[in-house]
């Protein structure tokens, strides 16, 4: 037997069986718990030996050991919060009844998380002033005739509060009864429910939208007036420091000179002659580098920005923005008149306990909720199987497609989603190209040796740097240096003199230049000898890293580049944490695997290939394209798949590039530019976590995790299944069966 | 090369054997216990002398398309090619044959500049195709090779479909119009004799088909240009009896319009589809003549025990 190796072979079983084991349980309860979160639970009424009530649904139970005993508790949800804790513990041993009230009902509250109670009456609240010198009305009033109010509702009955004289006026607020009992309650609630939404839908659309527009705009505004003041500065201390045009004319007629020059040498240039053949594209090259210089440097443009230009555009600024203002009034109004309506109506909702209800806020208990603050309304002891469902369907709906609310413990995740799915989509653009591209010329182009083994190593190591310093790593040079360069240009203690920056450039020019004369020196005599041949790559190459050295220190020192966003400093545009940084952040994390993948994915094309279409006349590149390629595209595509499975999931370097609670905005919207990378943005793994360990309570935020963790497996197993689905189908096409 | 040829022959001084009438079967049983004979080329070629390649004086009669002129190759250190000098004649079909690592391979590949993809590769001496160098500075290489067609060993047919498989070469070189395409795809399956089994599924991949087939499909992607050589590199080692059959049939068909430089491993086969046979071993050119002469009168001991399966 052992000969046989058995023992080995039930060990190596039982491993696996093991690991089946982990994998399939975690995936079981994230599911399990995911999946219960939304389904209403029955509300109990818990009468305590002392006389006390709880109201609530049980969150969950456990054992407790006391007095060398073991008795169950169970944790109730009582919810109202302006009340005390919203968890209650009841220990069943002193538990003198439960029952489960039908009216009970559980209200999702915009704010301040759920009410638990049993609803009373809707009222309407209404405030009169009449004369010191009138008599008050009563404080009681049961209406026979009820009067209508809109066409559903009725006052049955009017309670008044008469409040104290004050400088000849009285003021009455009375509170108009229009259902009464919780059955007649509940069948109202149904009709001023939907109302109340939508008049709070209203009021949040012209707030979010009408009156986002015209703040932009005005933000707009003062940013124009802005970049014309820096102009103009800046005007000024070109003048005041002498830099005057005769030096801008000198560059310019040298460039005009080189122009000039160029051109001539393409004319004669003889394309038969030894080197011909590169003389006339880079002549060519220049020409249009010439011609671009020549272009921003137009001395006549150094006059900058006058006084009077100044002064116009702020005049221009300061009518507009009085438009603008009353704009702005104009919506507020249509806004504050929705309101006055919307704060009329109110659910009278008794909690039995302390026989409270559920205040408007909790700095005034007297004053009852407003119907609009209800976001959802449920008894569960009275729903049916379907009418659960229904509620559970309409939870989960909510939950997909809502925005949070509560310090994210309620309401949904849609920005949660849609952040994690579009830097996914980022990653991915950004990193598929960039590892493909890479991997392609590591294994077909660059000569195998020390130096792409090394670089091989280097790659692979990579992939297992902790993920947490790509984060540092993206906060100190995507934020901090790249993001804050697009914002505000070059520092000013980098920036190079106009002549000297031109000199550089010309520098570069002649080495790229040397470089690639050298580059096509080296591919026409192969099958030479010499000393000299063997040291030339190296020279090369030395001026190719040299040349794009020379680049970045003229990217460094650009004088004509103050920043797309210069207005709107000090605060960042690109220059602080966001999504396109998230997104590159992760690429260069996931970019090993990709490389990986492709390389493998390249190296596994027969030989056999290549031959039959190099020997069929195809270039390398044709090769590549047509042959290559296609045949490694299902393994690029694994290696996509690897690197957006990693992006998705990650949390650390995000938490530092990108990442937050709660992101004001979405990444996207109607206003061009439409997509802001800039913007932070919301991210699963990070809403785990911040739901978890960050939610004020906790007990509440609990249940939410178990979910979104669900929600997040799903969106990387949906990610995943898109790119399987469309790998699948590009074998199917280039590997044969059916084209 | 006729006076070079005399001065070959005199530098042998006794060859007794080429008179020896022979036939396989006899030379096969007299292999089994015959003592160890002494080839003098051979071990001149073991100890690393140079050696003169015996070549029938009827092939400089011959108008050459392709002429090697002591053509030499080295793979970093090695040297895999010693000196080959020998003319490809126009419109005929001349078989390398050799052991194993003798080099056959690498000279084929030597000819459409295959070897240049090598690291390490170095070649001496000159090889002329048409009368012009082939290893020339100014030569394109992608030009090179769309003149000249090559089939490989093992069937290396595209993840394509058929049809595109055979215009392979054209569509590199941005063919697109669909009327030459078809026609040209239509005249190279023909060519290769294979337009009747798949003329019905020229989309269909030709991954599905069976070896034979796909070997007359790259057959047939080797000829769509018009090459002006066409290179067989052990074209049949991979096919079953038939399919070589089949093969060589088409081998033959072709050689009228084509000139064929083929290697092969079987001797059989190169007497039946040559009209020239050249005997390499260890990286030389031993002899190389007419296939009659080569199978029937060789002039060279080595040779003769080479085909008839005594050597090698």
């Amino acid at each position: 037997m052992s000969a046989r190796g058995e023992p080995m072979v039930w060990l190596m079983g039982l491993s696996l069986v093991f690991c089946l084991v982990l994998i399939i349980g975690l995936l079981g309860k994230v599911l399990v718990e995911g999946a219960r979160t939304f389904w209403p639970r029955p509300i109990q009424l818990i009468t305590m030996q002392d006389g006390s009530k709880v109201l609530g649904p049980e969150s969950r139970s456990d054992v407790l050991e006391a007095d060398g005993k073991r008795i169950p508790r169970s944790l109730i949800r009582v919810g109202n919060r302006e009340l005390g804790t919203p968890f209650v513990w009841v220990r069943s041993d002193q538990v003198k009844s439960t029952e489960q009230p039908a009216g009970a009902m559980f209200l999702e509250r915009s704010e301040w998380g759920p009410w638990i109670g049993i609803p009373e009456a809707i009222v309407r609240i209404e405030r009169k002033t009449i004369d010191e010198s009138a008599p008050p009305p009563p404080a009681r009033e049961v209406i026979k005739d009820h009067p209508s109010v809109g066409d559903e509702f009725q006052i049955v009955l009017i309670e008044r509060t008469i409040g104290e004289p004050s400088s000849g006026k009285r003021e009455i607020i009375e509170r108009q009864y229009l259902t009464q009992g919780a059955e007649a309650t509940k069948t109202a609630l149904a009709t001023a429910l939907p109302q109340a939404q939508s008049r709070q839908a209203a009021m949040h659309e012209l707030a979010k939208s009408d009156l986002g527009y015209i703040n932009q705009q005005i933000e707009q505004l003062r940013q124009d007036v802005r970049q014309a003041e820096i102009d103009r500065q800046r005007t000024i201390d070109d003048q005041r420091e002498g830099r005057t045009r005769g030096l801008s004319w000198a560059l310019w007629s040298i460039m005009l000179a080189g122009i000039a020059g160029c051109s001539l040498a393409a004319w004669r240039a003889r394309p038969e002659a030894k080197l011909g053949f590169v003389i006339r594209p880079f002549a060519i090259a220049m020409i249009l580098l010439l011609v671009v210089a020549a272009w921003v440097e137009r001395p006549w443009l150094s006059g900058g920005t006058t006084q009077a230009q100044l002064d116009s555009i702020r005049t221009h600024a300061a009518t507009e923005r009085t438009r603008l203002e009353g704009e702005y009034a104009k919506v507020l109004d249509q806004i504050n008149q929705i309101k006055a309506e919307d704060e009329q109506y109110r659910l009278i909702i008794r909690e039995p306990n302390s026989g409270r209800f559920a205040p408007i806020r909790q700095s005034s208990p007297d004053d009852p909720m407003l119907i609009s603050q209800i976001v959802r309304a449920v008894e569960p002891n009275q729903l049916s199987w379907f009418g659960k469902s229904r509620v559970y369907l309409s939870r989960w709906a909510e939950f997909l497609g809502g925005d949070p609310r509560e310090a994210n413990t309620e309401g949904g995740v849609f920005p949660v989603i849609f952040g994690t799915v579009v830097m996914t989509v980022l990653l991915s653009i950004a990193v598929v190209p960039l590892g493909v591209i890479a991997a392609l010329y590591l294994r077909e182009y660059a000569r195998q040796g020390f130096v792409t083994s090394a670089i091989r190593v280097a790659v692979n190591n990579l992939a297992g740097v902790p993920s947490i310093v790509y984060g540092v790593f993206g906060l100190g040079f995507f934020c901090y240096t790249l993001g804050q360069y697009i914002d505000g240009g070059p520092r000013a203690e980098h920036v190079m003199p106009r002549f000297s920056w031109w000199f550089t450039v010309g520098g570069a020019c002649m080495l790229f230049a040397g470089a690639t004369v050298i580059g096509s020196l080296l591919r026409t005599s192969r099958h030479r000898e010499g000393a000299l041949l063997k040291w030339l790559p190296a020279i090369a190459g030395l001026m190719w890293v040299v040349a794009v050295g020379l680049v970045v220190k003229l990217f460094i020192g650009l004088p004509y580049f103050n920043g797309f966003f210069e207005s709107k400093l000090p605060s960042p545009t690109y220059g602080g944490r966001g999504l396109l940084w998230g997104s590159l952040t992760l690429a260069l994390l996931t970019l090993p695997v990709v490389i990986v993948a492709t390389e493998e994915a390249i190296a596994a094309v027969p030989k056999t290939m290549r031959e039959g279409s190099y020997g069929a006349g195809a270039s390398k590149w044709q090769t590549i394209v047509r042959i290559v390629l296609p045949q490694a595209l299902p393994g690029i595509m694994t290696g996509m798949i690897l690197a957006m499975a990693r992006g998705a999931g990650e949390v650390a370097p995000l938490m530092l590039v990108g990442a937050v609670k709660l992101a004001p905005d979405l990444p996207l919207s109607s206003h061009f530019p439409f997509l802001h990378p800039e913007r932070s943005f919301m991210h699963l793994g990070f809403h785990i976590y911040d739901l978890g360990f960050q939610s004020p309570d906790s007990e509440a935020a609990r249940p939410f995790v178990w979910t979104t963790t669900l929600l997040l497996i799903a969106i990387v197993l949906l990610l995943n299944l898109v790119a399987i689905i469309m790998r699948a189908r590009l074998r199917a096409r280039f590997t044969g069966t059916g084209l | 090369m006729v006076s070079s040829m005399a001065d070959q022959t005199s530098n042998i001084p006794s060859v007794p054997s080429v008179t020896v009438p022979k036939s396989l079967r006899m030379s096969a049983l007299g292999g089994l216990g015959a003592p160890q004979k002494r080839y003098e080329i051979i071990d001149a070629i073991k100890a690393n002398q140079p050696i003169k390649s015996t070549i029938d004086p009827v092939l400089s009669n011959e108008e050459p398309i392709l002429t090697m002129q002591d053509f030499c190759l080295w793979y970093s250190e090695k040297q895999a090619l010693h000196d080959i000098s020998m003319p490809i004649p126009k419109g005929k079909v001349t078989a390398l044959i050799g052991p194993s690592g003798c080099g056959k391979s690498t000279l084929l590949r030597s000819v459409n500049r295959l070897n240049d993809l090598v690291d390490g590769v170095r070649i001496g001496g000159k090889m002329l195709l048409s009368g012009s160098s082939i290893y020339d500075h100014s030569v394109d290489v992608i030009d090179l090779r769309k003149r000249l067609g090559m089939v490989f060993q093992k069937a290396n047919p595209f993840p394509m479909s058929i049809f595109e498989n055979v215009v392979y070469p054209l569509r590199i070189d941005g063919e697109t119009r669909r009327s030459v395409l078809e026609e040209a795809c239509e005249k190279a399956l023909r060519g290769a004799a294979i337009w009747d089994e798949v003329k019905d599924r020229l989309k269909s991949s030709a991954l599905a088909l069976s070896g034979g087939q796909q070997q007359r499909v790259c057959i047939a992607r080797a000829i769509v240009a018009d090459p002006e050589v066409l290179l067989l590199d052990e074209p049949c080692s991979a096919l079953d009896p038939i399919a070589t059959l089949r093969v060589e049939e088409l081998i033959h068909e072709i050689s009228n319009r084509y000139t064929v430089l083929i290697v092969t491993h079987n001797m059989q086969q190169a007497a039946r589809v040559s009209d020239y046979t050249a005997f390499m071993y260890l990286g030389r050119l031993v002899e190389y003549g007419k296939t009659s002469d080569m199978f029937q009168n060789p002039r060279l001991p080595e040779t003769e025990d080479y085909v008839t399966g005594r050597f090698g």
